[in-house]
């Protein structure tokens, strides 16, 4: 049995080491980290967050007492040496005086947190329409003549989409979308409307506001708003997938007339690759950024001798073609208008890449451009090893893990040394395998094998022993220069 | 019903044919004998093994996730992994560690506790162990097949490569549905599905048990807490589960034969899910604790020496936090989009349910106050339970009030309130109770000097482990997340966190290894090491199969603690006699229920995955379970004599404390 003398003589001794610890372990704590909700930057998070330091306060009043109460008794009432064989203590059964205040006292001190509590309810679930900060956030009155007559009154709307694992943001009175990275204006109200295309989500941005979930078939929407210009951090918080981790977002808060410039360059679209400028002609005597993009992509078809050779021009190539980016990808302006992938108008504008885990900016936080290029070939090329189970890679019917196995053939795989013999030994029936080496020249992944899963796996698992050089020598898989092009190509759109 | 003389021990007794032409298993000795018995006893300590056994797995997952977030993009185990290891490592935990164990406990005390001779239903009792054992084997046989695939056996390129569960403990829809997840959910859904069988079953059984098996003059208000705490809870799982039996049964028609609940793109609503879930997953939280409140609330007045303070107030407080327990269940779903009324609603009612919990840990510090307190093991658990189930309740009432816990939700915060509930708060209350009751279980004691020291590393452990979380969810760290960026401010409290959550595995471990030690090799005991109050310890450690050998009448709370330092006596009806104890017999078709459940599960997470001819093995499980059943009930419950020892003399009274007369109430 520990004596609970001893136990105290030794906390005495150890207690100066003991607080040392504790101090510099708490000298380790900042709650102004990145992504800290005990940073607040706008009035919900502000609301939130005196809300959190109430509940501290009376639960710290409560445990000093409690804590208080069970320490006394425990060395009040200890058993002590020689006590074995004095009378039992009293075997009262309680006392119902005490019950009663106790449960008073309980209630008491909840109602303390209640009220503020429905308070903050209310104020953070209904646009805040009487509060002095409303009315200048209206577009008419910080956006100038440059909104719809109809949208004047309205305030800022940004409808929020989750994808597994990423962000789209698109701006509907303004008919643009950006992904990942988004900007807001400081002071105002803007309202989010948050949705989801698969999964559930919840969009949780600390510093600025508590999570909301997006919900697929629902429609959920929060209010937030930023007190000064800066740069926030924020993640998806439920559970989505594989990814879930990596599924991260930063905002952008700027004053009014940073966000409208910004707003305007998204408007204004990628400009077409090389600065490739359209001639003037009786039906456009003012070509537009789009109309630089269209006579771009007809030279390209029509004249590919007069597309200036540098990488970009040949990155946007392979973009457009035969890395089959525009499946999934938009820039707006160009041919590339796929919807199931982040829009990637301005791109090169963004600070981060791959949903926020690549960062491309400088110890200056300013964006490095080799830092930039490096990371964008990195995201393109090997996807597969910075975001585990990405679509960009894993999707079946276009990823790049798709163009990986697309146009293989037995014929070249030969030239790689893949033999009949080394089909057989991957598991492929010597049937199948005499079969494929019998018709070189059609892609093996159709020979007869559509349907069987398993076989299909076992001629990737052939193929997994490839580089990724010879895989772009049997496959339509783009080789390292290829990629490093498509990298340039991307670094130009902004 | 049998013709037979009583015998003095089983294996005497001569071969017998129930209806059904087949020898009845009543003679087994052995590993036989555990396979067949229905004895409460046994089951209790069958359903003890398993617990441990599966804490034990819950504990690697749990330190392999502390391993992978130690530092900051660690690539230790992949996301996939992670992700499977704390979808298994909650669902482990809660329905394969937590849940059987408070099930040994009930099982093992309740019938003691009552003055009862075995459970209303003995092959009921041993269906819902079998049935439990299957359901576990179901969840974690995906693990086998995810290590078989890792080592290559399924060759390198699975679609799908989530085997084991990967969709959360939670599983919500549509990350659940069949677009998203693969036969993991499957393994997940029909093992859960058939652990809710198990534990209704076990629980119609204690509540029949409880109101209809009791000792004479054992009436409600006499009832130990512990035995008013399994009946709570009891009566919480028949009415919790069926929600989750209504989900799972509603996403296995979704995966399997394409229906649309919670399929967005058919109408579906994940929504639903939620609701359904949180019915049931609310509740669960109090089916988890109200046990360990209830050992709480035996080994404080044992070693305080003092009844409980306000037991009928306890007890009520207790049937409150249940009944409000399926009143708060939105507080889940506050970041749903649940609207303003409903979540003012939902805040308002979880900050009561505070009140009848705040209500017990005054009544456990009365229960102190005024007594005279023995450290000894159970008794430093049982206050350790105290301080941090109290910090558990403290983050609790944060999350409460819903604007603050929009900031907390799904952060490493509520990981930290959590354990602090279920691990500071349940798991302390487990250990005290194990350490209290090993005693009478096995008639031996653990090592007393190294319960300290695990009592003491699982405190620290525990605290450097999970304290600091609430400091990482507050800075914005998320939960259920395989990894984070460096330069957050996380690098530091997380490392720190790994280094306590070894501490306190290690103070885990230590204890396992002494129980299965003391099984093995302890040193006898007395029957009443630790001057208990209640029926249990009247009797000899081990209990002998038939319990009490002549029915207790019990005249007062705490009775046994009365009949010795009071007042009251407790006297025996002589029903044993010569024809001696009536025992039920046992039976092979328990086990075999069992087993068609685990065909039956693992046969349709095959189908699932396309193994040729698997829909035939789950029908033919399923077959089997139902087989099983029909012959038990042809068996008939059989029964055999068993021969008591003469009646030993009660101990002789102790005086009268002078204050006050014992057991007055």
């Amino acid at each position: 049995m520990v004596s609970v003398s001893l136990m105290l003589q030794y906390l005495r001794r150890t207690l100066p080491w003991l607080s040392l610890l504790a101090v510099s372990l708490l000298a380790g704590c900042s709650f102004t980290g990145k992504q800290s909700a005990l940073d607040p930057k706008g009035p919900v998070a502000q609301v939130q967050d005196d809300l959190f330091w109430v509940t501290v306060y009376v639960n710290c009043g409560i445990f000093v007492v409690v804590a208080a109460a069970l320490f006394y008794v425990v060395v009040k009432y200890r058993e002590r040496p020689g006590d074995e064989g004095k009378p039992m203590p009293p075997q009262g059964h309680g006392n119902p005086l005490i019950e009663i205040g106790l449960i008073a006292a309980s209630v008491f001190l909840l109602v303390i947190i209640a009220i503020p509590t429905l308070k903050a309810i209310w104020y953070t679930h209904e646009l805040p329409v009487d509060e002095e900060y409303y009315e200048p956030s209206k577009l008419g009155i910080w956006y100038g003549g440059r909104v719809d007559s109809e949208a004047k009154d309205d305030i800022l709307e940004i409808n929020v989409y989750g994808w597994q694992w990423w962000w789209s943001f698109e701006y509907p009175q303004f008919g643009i979308t950006s992904a990942n990275e988004f900007a807001i204006p400081a002071g105002k109200v803007v309202k989010l409307n948050l949705r989801s295309v698969d999964v559930i989500h919840s969009f949780w941005l600390p510093k600025i506001a508590g999570k909301v979930d997006l919900m697929p078939g629902r429609k959920n929407w929060m209010w937030i708003l930023a007190d000064e210009p800066g740069y926030y951090y924020g993640q998806c918080a439920e559970f989505c997938g594989e990814a879930h981790a990596y599924m991260l977002f930063r905002s952008e808060v700027m004053t009014d007339g940073d966000f409208q410039k910004w707003v305007e360059a998204y408007q204004s679209g990628a400009a077409a690759p090389g600065g490739f400028q359209a001639q003037p002609d009786k039906d456009k005597p003012d070509p537009t950024a789009k109309d630089d993009w269209m006579a771009w992509s007809e030279t390209v078809r029509k004249n590919p001798e007069a597309i200036p050779g540098d990488p970009v021009h040949e990155g946007a190539e392979l973009f457009m073609g035969k890395a089959q980016c525009i499946v999934c990808h938009a820039i707006d302006n160009s041919p590339a208008m796929g919807q199931t992938a982040p829009n990637l108008t301005r791109l090169a504008d963004r600070k981060s890449l791959a949903a926020g885990i690549l960062d491309n900016t400088g110890p200056d936080g300013i964006i490095d451009s080799e830092k930039q290029l490096d990371n964008l070939y990195q995201w393109i090329a090997h996807s597969e090893d910075h975001k585990p189970g990405n679509l960009m890679y894993y999707r079946a019917d276009a990823g790049l893990r798709n163009l990986k196995y697309t146009g293989v053939t037995f014929g070249k795989l030969q030239t790689v040394g893949i033999t009949e013999q080394s089909l057989v030994a991957a598991g492929v029936s010597s049937a199948l395998a005499q079969k494929i080496s019998a018709s070189p020249n059609a892609p093996i992944l159709n020979v007869d094998v559509d349907s069987e899963m398993m076989t299909k796996q076992q001629l990737m698992r052939v193929m997994d022993g490839l580089t990724n050089e010879q895989f772009s020598e049997v496959s339509d898989w783009p080789t390292e220069t290829e990629f490093r092009k498509i990298a340039a190509f991307l670094q130009t759109l902004k | 019903m049998s013709a037979h003389a009583a015998v003095a021990d089983k294996t005497e007794l001569h071969p017998e044919k129930s209806p059904l032409g087949l020898v009845r298993p009543d003679r087994y000795t052995g590993w036989r004998d555990w396979l067949t018995t229905v004895d409460h006893k046994k089951i209790g300590v069958m359903y003890g093994a398993a617990a441990c056994l599966f804490f034990l797995i819950g504990g690697i997952e749990a330190l392999t996730i502390r391993w992978q977030l130690a530092i900051p993009e660690n690539d230790a185990i992949s996301a996939q992994l992670y992700n499977q290891l704390f979808t298994m490592h909650g669902t482990t935990m809660i329905f394969l560690g937590v849940m059987p164990l408070s099930a040994a406990f009930f099982n093992f005390l309740v019938p003691l506790q009552i003055g009862a001779r075995d459970v209303a239903f003995p092959r009921l009792n041993a269906f819902s162990l079998w049935t439990f054992v299957a359901g576990a084997l179901v969840l974690n046989v995906s693990w086998l097949f995810q290590f078989a695939h890792m080592v290559g056996w399924f060759g390198q390129d699975l679609v799908r490569t989530d085997i084991a569960p990967a969709g959360g403990w939670f599983g919500y829809a549509p990350l659940t549905s069949d677009g998203y997840t693969g036969i993991g959910t499957d393994f997940w859904v029909l093992g859960l599905q058939i652990l809710g069988i198990a534990s209704l079953a076990a629980s119609f059984n204690f509540i029949v048990t409880i109101l209809n098996m009791r000792a004479p003059g054992m009436t409600m208000m006499r009832l130990p807490v512990f035995t008013w705490m399994t009946l709570i809870t009891s009566f919480l799982i028949i009415f919790a589960f069926p929600a989750i039996t209504i989900a799972l049964a509603e996403l296995m028609f979704d995966r399997f034969f394409g229906t649309n609940f919670f399929r967005v793109s058919m109408g579906g609503q994940p929504i639903l899910w939620q609701h359904l879930f949180w019915v049931f997953g609310h509740p669960e939280v109090y089916i988890l604790v109200l046990p360990a409140m209830g050992i709480i609330s035996e080994i404080l007045p044992t070693f305080s020496r003092r009844p409980l303070f306000g037991y009928a107030i306890v007890v009520f407080s207790g049937a409150v936090i249940g009944f409000l327990g399926f009143a708060v269940w939105s507080h889940h779903m506050f970041t749903t989009g649940l609207g303003k009324v409903a979540t003012a609603a939902f805040s308002l009612l979880t900050m009561a349910i505070a009140v009848p919990t705040g209500v017990k840990i005054f009544n456990w510090i009365g229960t102190l106050w005024g007594g005279r307190i023995k450290f000894s093991v159970p008794m430093v658990f049982a206050l350790g339970f105290i301080w941090m189930f109290m910090m558990g309740g403290f983050s609790g009432i944060m999350h409460s009030s819903a604007p603050a816990d929009a900031q907390q939700q799904d952060s490493y915060f509520v990981v930290a309130h959590f354990h602090y509930v279920l691990l500071g708060g349940v798991l302390l209350g487990l250990m005290a109770g194990l350490y209290f009751w090993v005693p009478k279980i096995f008639g031996k004691q653990m090592n007393q000097k190294l319960g300290y020291w695990v009592c003491g590393m699982v405190v620290v452990g525990f605290n450097v482990a999970f304290f600091p979380m609430h400091y990482l969810g507050l800075t914005g760290m998320p939960r259920r997340t395989h990894t984070y960026l460096a330069g957050y401010g996380w690098e530091l409290w997380n490392h720190v966190s790994t280094i306590g959550a070894f501490i306190l595995g290690i103070g885990v471990a230590i204890c396992f290894i002494n129980l299965v030690w003391t099984v093995i090799r302890g040193k006898k005991v007395e029957d009443d090491v630790w001057d208990g109050r209640t029926l249990e310890w009247s009797l000899p450690s081990p209990v002998p199969a038939y319990n009490f050998a002549a029915t207790p009448v019990i005249s007062a709370r705490d009775a046994w603690w009365v009949h010795k330092h009071g007042n009251k006596q407790i006297t025996y009806m002589n029903d044993g006699g010569p024809e001696g104890v009536h025992m039920p017999s046992q039976s092979w078709f328990p086990l075999m229920c069992g087993c068609g459940f685990l065909v039956f599960g693992v046969s349709m997470a095959m189908m699932a995955a396309g193994v040729p001819h698997a829909g035939y093995f789950a029908i033919g499980g399923l077959g089997t379970v139902v087989l099983g059943i029909y012959l038990w009930a042809l068996e008939g419950p059989g029964g055999y004599h068993l021969k008591t020892p003469a009646p030993k003399p009660s101990p002789t009274p102790a005086p009268a404390p002078e204050a006050e007369p014992a057991g007055h109430h």
